[in-house]
C-alpha cells in the first residue's frame, strides 16, 4: 500500500516517464528448492489442510510456487507422538533445504534430528521453556519461527467457561501424558481455579474411551465443564465434541476448529495467520538469511468463536460480554 | 555533493570544465530529485505510522468520556471489551480513577482484575496524561522480541479518570518492512533514545537494537531535543550523508513524529541513489 502510494508520487514527480523497479530485491534462483513440511495432525483433517494451503499461498505470493521453483513434501503425524518422531527422522533423511512444522512436539522431534537444516515453526507454546531456542531475539541455531501462546491464556479459558456456564463447579483439562507438558499452563489454571472457586481436574488421556469416560463423569452432576486442548485432543476432537453434547458438558477450547465442528466456545490466536507469517521466514531463509538471525515472533491476531446452536442445545444463554468479543458467531 | 565531485574527477578534472559544468547542473538536478524522492518516502511513512498511533489514541479516547462517578463498572467493562475487540494492537486496557487508583484491568491474555486499587498516582502514565491529556510511554520489549508501548489518555472533565493501554508495535514494523526504497534502500524507526522500534530487516527490527551512534541518528536526536525544549519548531525532513550499520555511506532522509518523538529514516547506499528514480 505504502509502496504503491510512493510509486505514484514518484512517477508524478518524474512526469510519468520512469517506471518503479518491480521486485528489485534478490530473486529466487532457478534451482528447485525442497521444503519439508511436518504437520502433527492427520492428512484428512480439513483444518490442518487449511493451514498448509494458507502457507503455500503466502509463499507463492513471495515468489515461491509449488512444483515450479519449490517442491513441498508434506508428512502427517496423525496426532500421534511416536509417529511424529518417526516422521521427523524420515523427513530429515530427505535432506530438504528447509523444514516447516507446527507444535512443540513436532518441533522438538525435528530438532533432535538435525542441527543444520533450517526449521521454521508455526506455533510452539513457549520456545524458551521447551529448550527450542535459547533466546527469542537471538535464536542462534537452525530453528526459529512463531510462538503460539501464553500460559496466562489458561486462566482466560477458565474465566470464559465460568462466564458462559454460570454455576461452574468443576473443570477438567485432558492432555496426552506422552507429549511435552507446559507446567506453566497448569500453574495458570490453578491460579484461575482458586480465584473462580472452581475445582480443577487434571486428566491424562490416551484413547477415545478415556476421554469419553472423563466427559461422562463431568456430566453426571451439574456444574461440570471442560477446558483447553492439546495435540491429542485436537486430533480426536470429533469424539470430544460429540461426548460433550451427549453429556451436556460445556467446554471452552483453545482452537477454533472445535467450535466450527460443533464445540461451544474457543479463544486463542489465529493459526492461519501464523502459517501465513511462517511463509515470510521461509522466504527470507531461502533467499539467504540465517534462521539464527530471525527473532521468534508472537501471535498478533486472536479469535473468539462461539457456536449458538451448541449453546442452545446445552440450554445456555450466551452473555453479551462474550457476544461482543466474538470474531465469529456460528448460528 | 559527492556525486558532483566524482563526476568531475571522472571527466579528468578542470580541463573539460564547460562540459563538466553543464553535466554538473544536470547531475545536481538528478541529485535534487533523488533527495526529494527520499523525503517523500520518509514523510509518507511517518504519516502512516503517526496515523496508526493516533487512531489507537482516538479509540481509547472515547472510554474516558464519562466522569468517574457516572457509569457503572459493568459499562466500563463493556467499553474495555469492545475496545479490545475493535483495536487488535491493544493487548491490555486499564482504567484509573481520578486519584490514580486502578479500578479495572482487562487483558487479551489474562483474567480481568476488578478493583485492585493499585496506586499509579505518581506514575507518568497517570501524571503525564492528566497534565497533557495523552501520554506515550517509552518503547519496551515485553519479551525479547515483542515491542510494546504504554499509551494513556485522560478524560477532559474534572473527576474523569485515565485509560491506559498497552500497544503492540508490530503494526509499525508492518509499515516499514513492506516499503521498498530503490534497490537496496531501507526504512527504519527509532525512539528518542535511538533504540530501534522497526526496521526493514526483521533481524534488526525485533531485538531492541541501539542505533544512537549512527551519525544521522545523532544529528536527528539533537533536533528532537531542541524540539522538546521548544527551541526549534521541529524537523523539516533533512537529507544528509550518513552511515549504515556496516559503516557504508548512505544518502538518508529523516523526519520526526510529533508527540511521540520517534524518528523515521529512509536511507539508500550512495552508489545506489540512481535506483530511486529508475
Amino acid at each position: 500500500m505504502i509502496a504503491r502510494i510512493n510509486r505514484r508520487e514518484t512517477i508524478a514527480l518524474l512526469g510519468g516517464a520512469a517506471a518503479w523497479p518491480i521486485a528489485a530485491r534478490a530473486q529466487p534462483g532457478d534451482r528447485v528448492r525442497r521444503i519439508g513440511v511436518l504437520m502433527p495432525l492427520d492428512g484428512n483433517d480439513p483444518v490442518a489442510n487449511t493451514y498448509v494451503s494458507a502457507f503455500a499461498q503466502a509463499l507463492a505470493g513471495l515468489g515461491w510456487t509449488d512444483r515450479r521453483n519449490v517442491r513441498m513434501d508434506v508428512l502427517w503425524g496423525g496426532g500421534d507422538i511416536n509417529r511424529i518422531r518417526a516422521l521427523a527422522q524420515e523427513l530429515v533423511g530427505l535432506k530438504p533445504d528447509i523444514i516447516v512444522t507446527a507444535g512443540t512436539a513436532a518441533t522438538a522431534a525435528l530438532q533432535r534430528e538435525t542441527r543444520t537444516i533450517p526449521i521454521v515453526f508455526a506455533g510452539v507454546g513457549d520456545p524458551v521453556a521447551f529448550d527450542i531456542v535459547p533466546r527469542l531475539d537471538r535464536t542462534g541455531g537452525n530453528v526459529t519461527g512463531f510462538a503460539s501462546s501464553e500460559p496466562t491464556l489458561a486462566g482466560k479459558w477458565l474465566e470464559l467457561l465460568s462466564e458462559i456456564a454460570p454455576g461452574l463447579k468443576r473443570a477438567a483439562i485432558m492432555f496426552d501424558p506422552g507429549a511435552p507438558q507446559p507446567s506453566a499452563y497448569i500453574a495458570s489454571y490453578e491460579t484461575a481455579a482458586r480465584s473462580l472457586k472452581v475445582e480443577l481436574i487434571i486428566v491424562p488421556v490416551q484413547s477415545d474411551v478415556e476421554m469419553e469416560m472423563t466427559i461422562i463423569a463431568l456430566g453426571r452432576e451439574p456444574g461440570g465443564g471442560l477446558v483447553g486442548t492439546d495435540l491429542f485432543t485436537v486430533a480426536h476432537r470429533a469424539s470430544i465434541i460429540s461426548a460433550a453434547a451427549r453429556n451436556n458438558v460445556p467446554a471452552v477450547y483453545a482452537r477454533s476448529e472445535f467450535v466450527r465442528d460443533g464445540g461451544l466456545l474457543s479463544y486463542g490466536f489465529d493459526r492461519v495467520d501464523l502459517f501465513r507469517r511462517a511463509a515470510s521466514y521461509v522466504d527470507r531463509i531461502l533467499r539467504g538469511d540465517k534462521p539464527g538471525n530471525l527473532p521468534v515472533q508472537f501471535p498478533g491476531k486472536f479469535e473468539m468463536v462461539v457456536n449458538l446452536k451448541t449453546a442452545k442445545a446445552l440450554g445456555l444463554a450466551v452473555p453479551p460480554s462474550i457476544r461482543l468479543r466474538a470474531t465469529e458467531v456460528i448460528e | 555533493m559527492i556525486g558532483r565531485r566524482e563526476f568531475i574527477a571522472g571527466l579528468g578534472g578542470a580541463a573539460v570544465w564547460p562540459l563538466a559544468a553543464r553535466a554538473q547542473q544536470q547531475d545536481d538536478r538528478v541529485r535534487a530529485l533523488q533527495m526529494r524522492v527520499l523525503r517523500l518516502l520518509v514523510e509518507s511513512t511517518a504519516g502512516t505510522i503517526e496515523g496508526f498511533i493516533r487512531e489507537i489514541e482516538r479509540q481509547v479516547g472515547w472510554t474516558t468520556q464519562l466522569p468517574w462517578s457516572a457509569g457503572t463498572l459493568d459499562q466500563r467493562r463493556f467499553d474495555g471489551l469492545r475496545l479490545l475487540r475493535q483495536v487488535p494492537p491493544i493487548s491490555e486496557f486499564a482504567q484509573l480513577d481520578s486519584s490514580g487508583k486502578e479500578e479495572l484491568r482487562l487483558s487479551r491474555l489474562a483474567m480481568p482484575v476488578v478493583g485492585s486499587g493499585t496506586d499509579y498516582s505518581q506514575d507518568p502514565k497517570f501524571t503525564e496524561a492528566v497534565a497533557h491529556r495523552v501520554y506515550y510511554g517509552p518503547v519496551y520489549f515485553r519479551r525479547e522480541s515483542d515491542a510494546y508501548m504504554t499509551l494513556s489518555v485522560a478524560g477532559t472533565g474534572r473527576g474523569s479518570g485515565v485509560s491506559v493501554v498497552e500497544v503492540s508495535l508490530l503494526g509499525v514494523w508492518n509499515v516499514v518492512r513492506l516499503l521498498e526504497i530503490g534497490e537496496r534502500g531501507v526504512c527504519y524507526v527509532v525512539d528518542s533514545q535511538g533504540r530501534v522500534i522497526a526496521h526493514h530487516f526483521v533481524g534488526l527490527a525485533l531485538r531492541n537494537m541501539d542505533f544512537s551512534s549512527l551519525p544521522q541518528v545523532e544529528a536527528a536526536r539533537r533536533k528532537v531535543e531542541a524540539a522538546r525544549r521548544g527551541t526549534s519548531t521541529g524537523i523539516r525532513t533533512p537529507v544528509m550523508l550518513g552511515k549504515d550499520i556496516n559503516g557504508h555511506d548512505v544518502l538518508v532522509a529523516y523526519t520526526m513524529i510529533w508527540g511521540l518523538y520517534w524518528l523515521v529514516f529512509a536511507e539508500i547506499p550512495v552508489e545506489d541513489a540512481d535506483s530511486l528514480a529508475r
